[in-house]
This record gives C-alpha cells, structure tokens and sequence, in this order.
C-alpha cells in the first residue's frame, strides 16, 4: 500500500519518475521515506547488483554451453534476460546516483543484446554450391603435416567446416 | 559416425580455424578422429566461399573470421553433390541427418 503523502506523485500524473520511486518504495524497507537520500542510494545499488546479477548468470550459462558443445538454439531467453538486466540498470540509475554496478549492467545488456540480434550467418555470393568442383586446396593437419586435396582424388567424401572446437 | 562412413566409403576431411594444437585438444576432449585441417588463417574456407561475411573486424577484432557451419557431399568425380548449412550454428549435420542422404546419393 502506498503512503498517503507519497500519492501526491502519483496522483494526478504518473510520470517515469513517480513510477520509480513507487518501485523503490515497494521494493526497500517499509519506513525508508523518512530517510529519503540513503535509503533510496542504498535500494539503487541493490538493484543495480540485482541487474548485473541477470546479466551475467544466464551470459555465464550461454558460454558453459558453449564450451560443453552444446549451444542454445534459441537465444529468446537470454534475450530476455539481458534486456530486463538492462532496464533494471536503467532503473537503478534513474534516482540520480549512478550505480557502478547498474553503469557496468547496462554495458553488458547492450553489448550481448547487440551480438545477439546482428549475429545472422550471411554466406559470401560465391560460396561453393551443390553441382560446383571444389577447389584444389592444401593445409597442416592436427599432426603438423602437410596436407592436399590431390590425396582426395576419385574418393568419396565429406568435408565438414565448422567454428573451432569451443 | 565413422561406421555409417565406411560402410559408404567415405573419407571424412574437418576445417576450421582451430590452430594444430586446439585440434589435438578438441581430440582428447571428443574423442574425435580422421583428418583434421587447421586453418586458422581461412585460407581454405575463403576457397571455398564459406566465411561468414557478417563478421567484420568490429565484431572480431583479433580474428580474421569465422566460417559459416557446412557439411559438403562429394563425389569421386570431385563433384559437390549435397550440401548442409544453417543459419542456425548450433545446427550441424549429425549421423542422423547424413545417414538418409548417404543411402540416396550414394548407394
């Protein structure tokens, strides 16, 4: 429930302001309107601890997959995940006194949101095609020799690209 | 895999920008065998038109690029006669997706 000398700003226009101290007021302890300055400072870096935390739990979630071999294949979740750490950041800093964590939230939801909506695969125009001759090339095996297709001549085979073994 | 591969006689070639030593890594870690090239520098991957062109030196900055995940199907005359690639790279052409292209083309 909300105080009653805090309804004067929420009454009669519900601004981006009147909603974030509604929140911090819900969210710290139920007497902290009465020291205003600290309590409010201490309730930001708490949720600016908080956004940093949804940042990185699922971020280190995503790369242990990855290392496992095992790569999520949707990223919505951590989209999500990311996008509210970031606005939680944006939240923790709305008060005025920026939290180190919140500044360091937001980066991070910034970036990994950004990676994650521009990472499409986009093939080269001349890229090998199914009916193409591939290309004679030589390369260095996983033992150090040296390697050429010519070895591959009237065989069989299947030629598989991938990243890197992460 | 390697059962499915030599019942159909096919040699099994890997390419990625792993270097000679990550290779022998991902070895111990998979238990991984057959040839496996290390091109680092994608020369091999630019030769066959399979970097990803939307990384740039931006977006990785200390690597000359990534290639897109594909498994080629080739016959003895050379000839690239199946293809699988994906947008999605946790997608990669397992046993089960290769076993029923192998039994069409190639029996």
């Amino acid at each position: 429930m909300i105080p009653d000398h805090l309804t004067s700003y929420i009454k009669p226009q519900p601004t981006l302001k009147n909603l974030y101290l509604l929140i911090i007021h819900n969210m710290c302890a139920e007497n902290s309107c009465a020291d205003v300055g600290g309590q409010l400072n201490l309730c930001e870096m708490n949720i600016g601890i908080l956004a940093l935390a949804i940042v990185l739990i699922p971020t280190g979630r995503w790369f242990w997959r990855a290392w496992k071999v095992d790569i999520p294949s949707s990223p919505y979740l951590f989209q999500m995940s990311w996008a509210a750490g970031l606005a939680l950041g944006l939240l923790a800093n709305q008060g005025g006194a920026e939290s180190t964590a919140a500044n360091w939230a937001i980066s991070l939801a910034l970036v990994l949101l950004y990676l994650s909506f521009t990472g499409a695969q986009k093939v080269s125009t001349s890229a090998i095609r199914v009916g193409d001759k591939i290309p004679h090339f030589e390369g260095i095996d996983g033992d150090g020799n040296s390697f050429s297709s010519d070895t591959l001549e009237n065989k069989r085979i299947i030629i598989k690209f991938f990243r890197a073994h992460w | 895999m390697r059962p499915l591969l030599d019942e159909f006689h096919v040699t099994l070639i890997t390419v990625s920008t792993d270097t000679v030593s990550e290779i022998n890594l991902g070895r111990k870690m998979h238990g991984l065998k057959g040839t496996m090239l290390a091109d680092n520098k994608l020369k091999i991957i630019n030769q066959f038109g399979l970097k990803n062109q939307n990384l740039n030196n931006f977006r990785m900055p200390f690597r000359p690029g990534l290639p897109i995940p594909t498994t080629l199907l080739i016959d003895h005359t050379g000839t690239v006669i199946w293809k699988d690639d994906t947008n999605q790279y946790s997608k990669r052409s397992d046993p089960e997706r290769i076993k029923p292209v192998l039994e069409k083309l190639l029996s």
